[in-house]
């Protein structure tokens, strides 16, 4: 077939160009803060395209495109969720994350708290978070890979795990950052084009698009409805965990680290912020356009649970060779953001879990970096492992999961960390636990796993006293994993903690600087 | 004790306590514009999940109540991050240079 022959040139060649970016990457990469920070020398601008290559997934451009294709307006729920966490990290947690914390959102945690125990707590809730969303990735992957090149499912998440490998284990941060940055340009750049050819066939009237749609499909599709999202609680759950799970994503959280301060974190964000907002702008337009011109059946018929409805409107629109080149970008998206969940989980596994909890802090730069490259081809393999084990399930769904964790695991104990002077230890180690553990329950006990995955029919267990009904857990575990947070900080005490507020406030505005003159207050803070 | 006292004219104000200001300043206005996000988000999953007859509203062909409001979420969150980025360009920086 042609159109794959030209989706297989155009995946070699940005193959090609990863791996060469990833061998420049791989001769400065000689410290642990080139191997997790890129060196701090990332611009803005840079961060900002990385954590929008980053953050938008397989999910982002194929499974949204697919649910507002097959659904209309209900596929946006997912968009905008995606967005509007983007604000809090923003305002929040970028410049303390920047000025407090080294690789990791545990630093920032544990910074006035005892280091071992929030550490620890910090690895479980992030790679609990990692581990979920790398399923979600792999799945999508192999299902697509299959899909457009005719590889078998097992062959193609090895593929893409074994490159995602190469990139994290000899280009670290500097190679990441910048295979981020050229996927990102790539979507953009497919993504603007896809929207473009679309509307040019509608006067270049958005509205004139949505009035065939629903000629064609009844007003329905531009309304709100119940199968995407189904349940009132569950749709408000579904929000919380968007929005607070993006701001508590490590893979994000991380990209403060490469930029030289906060003010450059700061504007990151912002730019990052734009441009997803513009793709999701434009993936609505591309779900719309696959729904009229290539037809919700058509795309059905497609199999691949509607992930093929962008890279099927490109053939349509554009011919074989914007179809091979949407596939190629679809693949590489979903290669750059394994890697950068791959990296997260090594920052988690060799910083925290290693040089603090195992080494007390006392590791060799060496050694360090010898472990984050163990760590490295550790989680490449599982997430093989687990990318086999999980064919079939939905990504977006399956994403929208990983966020919930996040919300409830790391979120609260993020931002009390960093606002509330009373917050200990033991609060922060139960936050972090309850977040987690109870999200994984909640989910065990809903129909996510109960119906979906273990074949019960909902009518046999919707009674029972353990039944969850709802799909998302966030509502519950979120509000848990504070009120824990909150009640066990009242009834603990730590001197230390409360002390260092104030030190960590500061830290907070001016960074990790040396101090300067003859200030006897400051010169004792940063002491 | 840790009062600033505008247009001093003793002894300056100390570093610790400037800066104990300033980061106040800094959260509020973060806590101004994250509670402002979150109604807005909140209002629109609230409208999504308890109301989608209005939500659904037809307002003229190929447009409805929630395609008008769902791209304003979204715009909405970007202009918010730009008037932080812009605020704390002008005010956080400065202050920081300060107390620098």
């Amino acid at each position: 077939m042609g159109s794959s022959t030209l989706s297989i040139g155009f995946f070699f060649a940005f193959m090609a160009l990863t791996l060469g970016i990833t061998y420049w990457a791989a001769r400065r990469t000689r410290t642990t803060e080139h191997f997790f920070a890129a060196g701090g020398q990332v611009t803005p601008w840079q961060n900002g395209w990385a954590l929008a290559g980053d953050f938008l997934s397989a999910a982002a451009l194929l499974g949204i495109a697919g649910i507002v294709t097959s659904n209309g307006f209900d596929g946006m729920i997912y968009s905008i969720g995606w967005l509007v966490g983007w604000p809090i990290i923003l305002f929040l947690i970028v410049e303390p994350l920047r000025n407090v914390g080294r690789f990791t959102f545990a630093d920032v945690v544990a910074y006035r708290l005892r280091q071992r125990p929030v550490r620890l707590a910090g690895a479980v809730g992030t790679l609990a978070v990692i581990l979920f969303y790398l399923i979600a990735q792999m799945v999508a992957t192999g299902s697509l890979i299959k899909l457009l090149f005719g590889l078998p499912y097992t062959w193609s998440v090895v593929v893409v795990g074994s490159v995602m490998l190469v990139y994290v284990l000899f280009g670290g941060m500097l190679a990441t950052t910048w295979v981020q940055v050229v996927k990102a340009a790539l979507l953009m750049g497919g993504g603007i084009l896809l929207a473009f050819l679309v509307l040019t066939h509608f006067d270049m009237n958005p509205l004139k698009l949505f009035a065939a749609a629903s000629e064609k499909y009844g007003t329905k599709v531009l309304q709100p409805g119940s199968k995407v999202v189904s349940g009132q609680w569950d749709a408000i759950s579904l929000g919380l965990g968007l929005m607070f799970g993006t701001a508590a994503m490590p893979h994000v959280l991380m990209r403060a680290y490469t930029v030289k301060d906060a003010k450059a974190a700061r504007l990151s964000i912002l730019y990052a912020t734009g441009l997803i907002g513009v793709f999701h702008l434009m993936v609505f337009i591309i779900g719309f356009g696959a729904m009229v011109l290539v037809g919700a059946d058509a795309v059905a018929k497609a199999g691949g649970g509607g992930n093929m409805a962008a890279p099927l409107l490109a053939l349509t629109v554009g011919g074989n060779a914007f179809f091979g080149f949407i596939c190629a970008v679809a693949f590489a998206t979903m290669l750059a953001v394994v890697a950068g969940l791959t990296l997260s989980g090594v920052a988690t596994l060799c910083h925290d879990v290693w040089t603090n909890v195992i080494r007390n802090g006392a590791a060799s730069e060496p050694e360090q970096l010898k472990v984050a490259r163990i760590a490295t081809v550790l989680i490449s393999i599982f997430a093989i492992m687990l990318g086999i084990a999980f064919e079939g399930q939905n990504v977006a769904f399956m994403a929208g999961l990983a966020f919930s964790i996040a919300c409830a695991a790391n979120f609260p104990s993020l931002v009390l960390s960093i606002t509330w002077r009373r917050f200990t230890t033991p609060a922060a180690v139960a936050s972090i636990l309850v977040g987690t553990l109870s999200s994984l329950v909640l989910i065990y006990l809903s129909p996510t796993i109960q119906v979906d995955i273990l074949g019960k029919p909902l009518t046999a267990i919707e009674h029972q006293w353990w039944f969850v009904s709802l799909r998302n857990p966030a509502i519950i575990s979120m509000p848990l994993s504070f009120a824990v947070a909150i009640l066990l900080s009242l009834v603990t005490r730590e001197k230390n903690a409360n002390l260092a507020f104030d030190e960590m406030q500061r830290r907070i505005l001016l960074g990790p600087v040396p101090p300067t003159t003859s200030e006897p207050a400051r010169a004792k803070s940063a002491a | 004790m840790d009062r600033v006292i505008p247009g001093n004219a003793g002894p300056a104000p100390s570093g610790v306590a400037l800066a104990r200001k300033l980061a106040k300043t800094r959260l509020t206005v973060a806590l101004v514009l994250s509670v402002t996000m979150i109604v807005i988000y909140f209002g629109f999953m609230a409208l999504f999940a308890f109301d989608k007859p209005l939500l659904g509203t037809i307002l003229m062909p190929g447009l409805s109540l929630c395609i008008v409001l769902g791209p304003l979420v979204i715009i909405s969150s970007f202009v918010l991050c730009l008037v932080y980025v812009l605020w704390a360009n002008r005010v956080l920086d400065a202050g920081i240079r300060d107390l620098r």
